[in-house]
């Protein structure tokens, strides 16, 4: 009956005034069939949840620590570590639990969750933190739900939440960031490095031990990180990041493997001056696989750190912007000897290899005997690059001989200085011709015949090269084979030297050798007088 | 079993919270509450367990609506 059951009813207030929770855990447990506390508390994510302060959120969960034990209780740690339905609401729940002085009465700790890896930064005690809120950080998964739950509008209210660990535990939450997943958070994690990095780069107490621990346990972040840094102020600390990579053992070449190339050249330049690597290897490599997003990197630094100063800035002299560049008059002409090789020019597009030339023209008219001294050394090394083509059969000398042919006639004094050079290397080379492979020797004959037929010599060079093929006549084996095969390729031309071609007429080895090639030359003399006449 | 007039649509949070923290502190009376709620699931428990956190004691007017309401039923009855 209701009287019966309604007569202790008690209205009387002054009695009473605070809520009894074991009574109400009590009667929930007996009135409702089959109840589990942990879908009571999964209940939280509703449209509506509010804490009116601190003191209520605790009471809360001193309910639920009253539980634990209990047959139908477990804390279900999707509350803290998972997304809600209803953000807004879980937004309340999270500004309520990161203010919660005790841990333990949340169910932190004993909630299975991924925790902040410490191998690379032992000296840190995650249990020794004060406040112990702090210890919410040690978690990989609140981390990563914090950073995505920053993807939308509660931004403040989740960069709020960090400022505490950004006080008391840099480290912890650097480690945390740098090792956390998340799907999003881009903004915030970017709002952190920028003031972490920073911090740590400067000469931070812990910067090298956490810096350390950081390349360890994520190399491409921190590269990635100091680049970004870079990216959005140039007159960052790149000697300090030098400084750092020496501390970090083999740190150096991974960071300029980055693919922000504005940052890798000017590190790599910085670097090479402070003779902690070797440029030249370094722009070979990065060339070689960066290509020519790398090369523009280089002319980019260049021009901004040389050409437009030099330009722009009357009162300095050009010696003083290099030496602000970090370039020197060796490392600038090694620079452009690399973009101007045979084997990179022609991989670049044609925008680069037209600013690559631009800019070699410009550092030519401000460094005059630097170019002097570099273009030397640059066209000796585009020649031997040719030949050494030829010579690997990477390129035919049919091939070769159209180069040295458009060469010889080009409006580029470069060019022309390197058809030079190429005759050089040829007729240089004679007295070693005997050593050489027969291959490359008839490669060699062929190339010295058809320069011969083609015009591209004359005068004492002509008569020069005359003169070694008909003496090679004279020497037996492979010196006289590379008579023959030069001779073969300019029998059209020989009635035009009388005098030598008679000898070969009177030679008996020729004469029992190569009938064909005589009688080639005489045909060729008989249509010449025919012509003539 | 006797009703307290039309609660069905009364929550059991705003039953308990009308009534004040002195229902709590008799297991009959609070039991007598719950059988008057209909739908008394998780959500209704929770919802009844955040107010109290939420309602600071002297926040709890006793013996309003509700409270009225049962003395009315329970004098009705008698």
């Amino acid at each position: 009956m209701l009287v019966d059951t309604m007569t202790p009813f008690k209205t009387d207030n002054s009695r009473q005034s605070t809520w009894n929770f074991d009574n109400y855990v009590k009667c929930c447990n007996e009135k409702v069939a089959n109840l589990k506390w942990s879908n009571v508390v999964k209940r939280l994510d509703r449209p509506d949840l509010k804490f009116a302060d601190q003191k209520a959120f605790g009471s809360f969960f001193a309910v639920l620590r009253k539980l634990k034990g209990s047959m139908n209780f477990s804390f279900p740690p999707s509350i803290l570590f998972e997304h809600w339905t209803y953000p807004t609401s879980q937004i309340v729940f999270l500004k309520h639990l990161f203010n919660c002085s005790q841990q333990d009465l949340v169910f932190f700790h004993e909630s299975p969750k991924r925790q902040v890896s410490l191998d690379f930064y032992p000296g840190l005690k995650i249990s020794s933190l004060t406040p112990p809120v702090l210890q919410l950080f040690s978690s990989l998964n609140l981390l990563e739900l914090l950073l995505d739950l920053s993807d939308s509008d509660y931004y403040l209210d989740i960069r709020g939440l960090f400022e505490l660990p950004i006080a008391k535990c840099p480290e912890l939450l650097l480690l945390g960031l740098v090792q956390a997943k998340p799907r999003g958070g881009t903004a915030l994690l970017d709002e952190l490095y920028s003031y972490f990095f920073p911090m740590y780069l400067q000469n931070h107490s812990n910067s090298v031990e956490i810096l350390e621990a950081v390349w360890k346990t994520n190399p491409g972040l921190m590269t990635a990180a100091i680049s970004e840094l870079y990216r959005k102020d140039a007159s960052f600390g790149l000697a300090r990041v030098l400084e750092v990579t020496q501390v970090i053992k083999d740190s150096l070449v991974p960071i300029l493997s980055c693919k922000d190339y504005n940052f890798a050249v000017s590190l790599g330049v910085l670097a090479a001056k402070k003779e902690q690597l070797n440029l030249e290897q370094l722009l070979t490599e990065r060339v070689k696989t960066a290509g020519n997003q790398f090369v523009t990197a280089v002319i980019k630094y260049i021009n901004d750190n040389v050409i437009e100063p030099c330009n722009h800035s009357s009162d300095m002299h050009p010696d003083g912007v290099l030496e602000r560049a970090n370039l020197s008059l060796e490392t600038l002409p090694l620079i452009f000897q690399l973009l101007m090789n045979p084997n990179v020019e022609s991989k670049l597009s044609p925008k680069n290899r037209g600013l690559v030339n631009d800019k070699y023209r410009e550092i030519s008219r401000l460094f005059p005997a630097l170019v002097a001294e570099g273009s030397k050394t640059e066209i000796e090394e585009s020649a031997n690059t040719i030949f050494y083509k030829l010579y690997k059969e990477e390129i035919p000398p049919s091939e070769l001989l159209d180069m040295m042919m458009r060469y010889k006639n080009s409006t580029n004094n470069k060019e022309k200085e390197v058809f030079t050079h190429m005759l050089a290397n040829l007729f240089d080379g004679y007295q070693s011709f005997a050593r050489y492979p027969e291959k490359q020797l008839l490669l060699t004959a062929q190339l010295f015949g058809s320069v011969l037929a083609n015009r591209l010599i004359e005068g004492s060079t002509q008569n020069a090269a005359l003169k070694c093929i008909f003496e090679s006549l004279k020497k037996p084996g492979k010196m006289f084979d590379f008579a023959i095969r030069a001779l073969e390729y300019c029998k059209g031309r020989l009635h035009e030297w009388p005098q030598q071609t008679a000898l070969l007429f009177e030679n008996d080895l020729v004469k029992k050798r190569h009938l064909d090639l005589l009688e080639d030359i005489r045909n060729v003399k008989k249509i010449s007088s025919f012509t003539c006449s | 079993m006797a009703s307290i007039g039309n609660l069905g649509s009364v929550r059991l949070s705003e039953l308990i919270f009308d009534l004040g923290p002195s229902i709590t502190y008799d297991l009959n009376d609070l039991g007598h509450v719950f059988t008057e709620v209909p739908n008394l699931d998780e959500d209704a428990i929770l919802q009844a367990l955040l107010m109290m956190c939420n309602t600071p004691s002297e926040e709890v007017s006793e013996g309003k609506l509700f409270a009225q309401a049962f003395s009315a039923v329970k004098t009705s009855k008698i």
